[in-house]
């Protein structure tokens, strides 16, 4: 066991998957030389040369563009966006090229192709750099998208990605970069993809959430527990397409209230998805209004405290929680 | 060895109360037969004594929190001296009612639900014991709420209920605004399985025909639950307080509340037809005067106008048993026993306790009956049993000022009548084949019967007969 961040298991698993598969290679902005901007890609150039980890131009389109004509003949690009903001610039490549690519050939090529994305607010970015745009990619059949909570999952998932005989938008949270540690299991292991985790068993109120939020929903739980006595339930969805239904199906049964949490805008957020899935399939069961915490319907500001109002936080889904408890 | 306080039988008809007010709390000290907790039925509210002296180790039941008969509301723990003695006692009280077999039914019945008052008079003979509760336990309808009631439930709130044969309308509401939450829901369900008997049983039927008519009223309750609620009217809203000075505001007891439901559920379920008759009843007020004296000597207590037409009611609605009745889901229930209901005035609003069986007595039993339940009243002892059970209801509300007027039924009755003014007026009769203007004493009388069952020559001959028989009966002491 050693204790690892969050961006040192995403650099992990990279060795690892490089080393056990000579097709792996690495493409992005600075991923070489200076090993990301993050340093994500930290050590890959050193360890396995500049023909599998090369430095691109900034071009978004470009570079998901070759990574989609590599993975078609074969090899397992994993092509990083510097910024998940500017993700928007390869969204024709992801959802017109690389989404579609298994059908437009009948089943005949496939596109394991692995776009990491870092995305999230909290580290006063402003609003180039603090962007959740994994609403834009959940309803891309085609795609699979993810979205670690933890070291491990991001670990085990970013591995699930690369290995997946589809294209996978990963995103992963840059305020969880180093800010969470966990201690992980020596060597190889992957986390499914499409299946959501409980973090914490509760029986008053389920709170489904993923990514950056998980963090101030387990914290709040924690605390409505300590001071009110109530369970609450938390549901990390981990991957957002496709949604475990199952899963969250199964907990709103359980619970009867539901409140979603992402720190994506409300609007046309994951949100609305799983309340309508509820509302749906599991209405009999419900014993309240499936409400939901998220980023307000406006760009993240650079000023902390509007950065502050604008995205959600422990108060605010502390507040939501009792309220719907109360309900 | 602890003391259990537990919910009292308070009457035959009662299956649970609602704990209203503690008035000790966890550790105090008390002492036998000091009042411990309020508790409220459907129409009494009663203090329940401590059964030993001792200390209070455990409050289980919270204020308003709604129990069967037999559930533990508190645990006290005797005090040295007063152990044995509590031991004692407690060996040797007298059993209530064993919780295993509770009257008629566990499952929380609709009946004695605010908004209609119980219907639960004991059959007049063992005939009738096996076929009418039978049957009317069958029919009785979910609660329906008026469009003015705003509770509304979850849907895994409504699962429940539906699945385990649980009344909404008794469990109390922790959630928003009173909202019963699925919580509310679990914990009421936890209290009567650990309280009572296995719950629900369906109703009971004895034959395929009842079985049929039991789930058509189901099914009408059903589509009225799932019509909504404000069709018409709901949007309605009276103004907004707005506070002035010297303004008192006066919250309503519980009493006031149930009449108050009562009254709007009478009002807004059952088409009131009014209908008034004009009484010569001198003969009657000269009877009253000839016996006055006597009678008073040998009861004890006045003779009042109310006892004649109490009689004279009673043997009409025996002429006219469709007007000795009550509306049961879609079905009309005619009752052989004849329970009068006599409206009477309390400082906390208006009881109505009823004569049981009154088809069997005289005028004497009535008048002691009646005198027996205004003295409970007045006293305070009245019981759930005396308030329950009733087929038809009189009102006398007081001869001053009021010509007449139409009270609103007593649900689930058909009908009620009531007394108006009594005056000396001049009035024209037929002396030897000519008109001549005497002066009588006069009253009117009024009946407001329900158009559902009632229509208008079956009330205006009831109430003609009624009136005929006050007018011209010998009675008789």
């Amino acid at each position: 066991m050693e204790q690892q961040t969050y961006i040192k298991a995403i650099n992990t698993a990279l060795h690892e998957e490089m080393r056990r598969d000579e097709n792996v290679f690495v493409m992005g902005e600075d991923v070489a030389d200076l090993g990301g901007a993050f340093k994500a890609t930290e050590g890959l150039r050193e360890a396995f040369g500049e023909e599998r980890v090369i430095d691109t131009p900034i071009s978004e389109a470009l570079i998901v563009g070759a990574g989609i004509g590599a993975a078609v003949l074969g090899m397992r690009p994993v092509v990083e966006m510097q910024f998940a903001d500017f993700i928007s610039c390869a969204f024709d490549q992801i959802v017109n090229m690389a989404a579609t690519l298994r059908y437009r050939h009948g089943g005949q090529a496939a596109c394991p192709l692995v776009v990491r994305a870092p995305s999230g607010a909290g580290v006063h970015g402003a609003l180039f750099h603090s962007q959740n745009p994994e609403a834009w990619f959940t309803r891309v059949p085609g795609l699979k998208v993810v979205a670690p909570a933890t070291v491990y999952d991001a670990k085990g998932l970013l591995k699930s990605a690369i290995r997946d005989g589809n294209p996978v938008v990963y995103f992963e949270h840059k305020r969880l970069y180093r800010s969470i540690k966990e201690d992980l299991p020596e060597g190889d292991f992957t986390v499914p993809i499409g299946v959501a985790e409980i973090r914490k068993e509760g029986s008053d109120l389920s709170l489904i959430t993923y990514g950056g939020t998980l963090g101030p929903s387990l914290d709040a739980a924690r605390i409505v527990e300590k001071e009110d006595g109530l369970g609450v339930e938390v549901l990390d969805l981990r991957t957002l397409l496709p949604l475990d239904r199952e899963a969250i199906l199964a907990t709103a049964r359980k619970t009867g209230k539901v409140l979603v949490v992402h720190e994506d805008r409300l609007t046309g957020g994951i949100g609305g998805e799983v309340a309508a899935l509820i509302s749906e399939h599991a209405f009999e069961d419900l014993d309240g209004p499936v409400r939901r915490v998220a980023a307000l319907d406006t760009h993240v500001a650079f000023s902390p405290p509007l950065e502050q109002t604008i995205l959600p936080d422990t108060n605010k889904i502390l507040e939501a929680i009792r309220s719907l408890a109360a309900y | 060895m602890a003391i259990d306080v537990t919910m009292p039988q308070m009457g035959e008809s009662v299956v649970e109360g609602t704990v209203a007010k503690w008035l000790v709390k966890e550790g105090d000290v008390v002492i036998e037969d000091q009042p411990l907790v309020e508790i409220s039925t459907d129409k009494v509210d009663t203090e329940i004594p401590s059964p030993g002296a001792g200390r209070i180790s455990k409050i289980i039941a919270a204020e308003g929190q709604t129990l069967p008969v037999g559930a533990t509301l508190a645990e006290i723990e005797p005090t040295a001296g007063a152990k044995a003695a509590a031991q004692a006692r407690v060996a040797s009280a007298p059993k209530v009612e064993a919780p295993t077999k509770p009257p008629l039914s566990v499952v929380p019945r609709p009946q004695p639900a605010p908004t209609r008052p119980p219907e639960s008079a004991p059959p007049s003979s063992p005939a009738e014991t096996a076929a009418v509760p039978a049957r009317a336990e069958a029919l009785r309808p979910v609660p329906v709420k008026t469009a003015g009631d705003h509770r509304r439930y979850s849907p895994v709130v409504l699962k429940i209920a539906a699945e385990h044969g649980i009344d909404l309308e008794r469990v109390p509401g922790t959630g928003f605004s009173g909202r019963v939450s699925k919580r509310d829901v679990e914990r009421y369900l936890d209290v009567l399985r650990k309280g009572t008997a296995p719950p629900p049983a369906a109703p009971v039927s004895s034959s395929n025909a009842q079985a049929a008519v039991a789930e058509r009223s189901a099914t009408a309750a059903a589509q009225a639950l799932a019509r909504p609620a404000a069709a018409l009217g709901g949007a309605y809203k009276p103004p907004l307080y707005q506070p002035r000075e010297g303004d008192e505001v006066e919250t309503f007891t519980r009493r006031r509340k149930l009449i108050a439901e009562h009254m709007v559920y009478s009002k807004t379920h059952s088409p009131h037809v009014g209908t008034v008759a004009e009484l010569d009843v001198t003969r009657a007020m000269r009877f009253r005067q000839t016996h006055k004296q006597e009678f008073e000597r040998r009861e004890g207590f006045a003779l009042t106008m109310l006892p004649l037409a109490a009689f004279a009611t009673v043997r009409a609605l025996k002429e006219f048993p469709r007007m000795n009745a009550s509306i049961v889901g879609d079905s009309l229930v005619i009752r052989r026993q004849i329970n009068l209901g006599i409206a009477m005035d309390t400082e906390e609003g208006l009881l109505v306790p009823v004569i049981k069986a009154a088809e069997a007595m005289s005028l004497t039993g009535i008048a002691r009956e009646i005198e027996s339940l205004r003295r409970k009243v007045a006293e305070k002892k009245i019981s759930a049993d005396d308030l329950v059970g009733g087929s038809f209801t009189l009102s006398n509300p007081g001869r001053e000022g009021n010509l007449y007027g139409f009270a609103i039924i007593n649900q689930p009755q058909v009908g009620i009548l009531r007394m108006g003014e009594v005056k000396k007026r001049p009035v024209v009769v037929d002396v030897d084949g000519s008109d001549a203007i005497v002066i009588r004493t006069m009253m009117y009388l009024a009946l407001s019967y329900d158009h559902r069952v009632v229509d208008g020559v079956l009330g205006n001959r009831f109430l003609f007969r009624a009136a005929r028989l006050l007018e011209e009966t010998d009675f008789e002491l």
